[in-house]
């Protein structure tokens, strides 16, 4: 994906994430988007404060984790995407080992 | 005739499920009183009664429910309120009397957002703070609920220089506004230190590695502005793993809040090579929280995913508390995914009196000996010799630091513990700056590196490329020295 289509799928999970009632809601919006293949929700809390909710994206060429921030008053903001499944983003900033 | 056996959870279902919580919040344990690991039955550690303890700030239990096991009073929650509760395992440092677990709690760090943080004129920051029971509607039963929120994720030092916290807390985007706090806590029931002093606060400038990927990967090690020389690093696992079942406990910030102990919970999960599966009582702001070997006091793992933490009770919120042996447990990434990168800090350090060295000549080989001990051996040269000899009494070194003996890889000297500063006349000195300098592998061979020039070469050691970087940056070196290059036959840092 380019970092062109990159933006323009994150500002889609905004506008979606703003809309939405729960993370449920969100996946069902997020896999009516185009070239979306399927969307999965992970059962596990990232422990951040406020937590996270992950979404599995699969896109054709790619799988993205969505990092879905679900804040106190239950709104939920996106917070990044980052490889997934299927791609072991072994170091997402490419600064491992240096 | 029949007899008929109702269940607890039956027998408690007009109990009021307000009193049914105090009595567990009533039997949380205190610091360490509740076993660690499996227990001889081979049950978990919860026992089927246990005694009630009240705390300072808690409620008094409730006197009908003291002989009913604490499982079934779950259950009978569990069935009144749809929700899963058990004992809360949180204790405030203050509460903390373990002295293993207070040293432990001295390495963790919370992570804030620099714009939360305003400097004062007198040394001091301030930390800007929600309260926890608005922020959240928290009911009247949740622990804590007066207490401040401040920080998004926790941390920990695990050398002068080096912070490890979770790769979703961090990444080179967002440290920038990212602060590293030491001292955020309870100091009694009543007491938040919100102001802290402004030298318990860093940044950090480097990401060191950073990994997340979809097998429980999840980490990141991050050089700080400074070395932290008021906190001890914590000791990691080097080799091997924890093993199934054994006891652990973790120290950080659930939900923001101030630092928080939590224990009595084991190993549930040992099967995957990445991360390991435990029974701890974590939230949200625990990602990056390590979590200890109950036995050992190393670290084993970083808190980064779990449980859901809170789940609305009516028209307020509670803690998702979930049974001993229930729910998916929290995923801790193990520590040997990074372990690499952390100094040993296995100090080779010779100390000598530098008014009693002297240069000698003995089978052949000019030396500088104290005591009776050779510091240095300058074989054929005297001139070498005399000119390292009057070095160490310019500086008054008194300390002799090696990394890689025999055949040490780096060697420095320091005075009382701090690095030589000052100069000398004739002094062959490279500068270089410390903020810049990092561990490197350059065309096969890791070294030392300031941009794009080298200041040492290690080879294929990483572990003493490592060790020797930490040391440049906990003395704040800013040269490299010589006697005799090429093939010096003493080098010195200084300041």
């Amino acid at each position: 994906m380019t970092g062109e289509g990159e933006a323009a799928l994150l500002r889609a999970l905004e506008e979606a994430a703003a809309a939405a009632r729960d993370i449920d809601e969100l996946a069902v919006i997020v896999t009516a988007f185009p070239d979306v293949h399927s969307v999965e929700v992970q059962a596990a809390l990232v422990k951040t404060h406020p937590p996270l909710r992950e979404l599995i994206v699969r896109l054709p060429r790619r799988t993205v984790v969505v990092d879905v921030a679900v804040h106190p008053d239950q709104s939920l903001t996106i917070r990044g995407l980052h490889n997934g499944p299927g791609r072991d983003a072994a170091d997402d900033s490419g600064q491992q080992g240096t | 005739m029949t007899d008929t056996v109702q269940t607890p959870v039956e027998d408690m279902s007009t109990i009021d499920p307000d009193l049914l919580l105090q009595e567990l919040r009533a039997r949380e344990p205190q610091d360490g009183d509740r076993p660690a690991g499996p227990q001889p039955c081979g049950c978990d550690a919860t026992p089927a009664v246990v005694t009630r303890r009240v705390g300072p700030d808690e409620r008094a239990g409730v006197a009908e429910l003291e002989g009913i096991a604490t499982d079934d009073l779950v259950s009978a929650l569990r069935s009144a309120q749809k929700v899963i509760y058990g004992t809360d395992d949180r204790l405030d440092l203050f509460q903390v009397t373990n002295p293993s677990h207070r040293a432990a709690a001295d390495g963790v760090v919370v992570l804030i957002n620099a714009g939360s943080i305003t400097a004062n004129a007198n040394g001091t920051s301030t930390i800007a703070t929600q309260n926890f029971g608005t922020t959240y509607n928290l009911c009247t039963s949740e622990r804590f609920r007066t207490q401040p929120l401040a920080g998004y994720c926790s941390g920990f030092l695990v050398d002068p220089s080096l912070i490890v916290t979770a790769a979703h807390c961090v990444d080179s985007t967002s440290l920038a506004d990212a602060r590293f706090v030491f001292g955020f806590q309870m100091r009694d029931a009543n007491t938040v230190d919100t102001t802290v002093p402004t030298s318990e606060i860093y940044r950090g400038i480097r990401i060191i590695g950073r990994a997340i990927g979809n097998q429980g990967t999840d980490w990141c090690v991050v050089q700080l502005d400074r070395p932290v020389l008021n906190h001890n690093p914590l000791r990691i696992r080097r080799t091997g793993q924890i093993a199934d079942n054994a006891g652990v406990y973790v120290i950080g910030h659930p939900v923001g809040l101030p630092k928080k102990w939590a224990g009595g919970a084991v190993v549930r999960d040992n099967s995957q090579s990445r991360y390991f599966v435990a029974n701890l009582d974590t939230y949200g702001g625990n990602s990056g929280s390590p979590v200890f070997n109950a036995t050992t006091h190393a670290v084993e793992g970083i808190l980064v995913r779990g449980e859901t933490d809170f789940v609305m009770n009516g028209t307020c919120v509670v803690s998702n508390i979930i049974p001993t042996s229930g729910g998916q447990g929290e995923d801790c990434t193990r520590v040997s995914e990074f372990a690499s990168l952390v100094p040993r800090n296995e100090h080779d350090f010779i100390p000598f009196n530098p008014a009693r060295a002297k240069v000698i000549q003995a089978g052949g080989r000019w030396k500088i000996e104290v005591d009776n001990m050779w510091l240095l051996d300058f074989g054929s040269s005297q001139a070498e010799a005399r000119k390292a000899l009057s070095i160490i009494k310019h500086y008054k070194m008194n300390i002799q630091c090696f990394v890689g003996r025999p055949g040490p890889s780096m060697e420095f000297y320091l005075v009382g513990g701090q690095a030589p500063s000052g100069s000398m006349p004739g002094e062959d000195a490279i500068g270089f700056n410390p903020d810049n300098v990092q561990a490197r592998y350059v065309g096969g061979r890791w070294k030392v590196v300031d941009g794009n020039h080298w200041i040492m070469d290690f080879d294929q050691s990483e572990a003493e490329c490592r060790q020797a970087l930490s040391y440049i940056l906990r003395y704040r070196f800013r040269y490299i020295c010589f006697v005799g290059r090429p093939g010096p036959s003493m080098t010195y840092f200084r300041r």
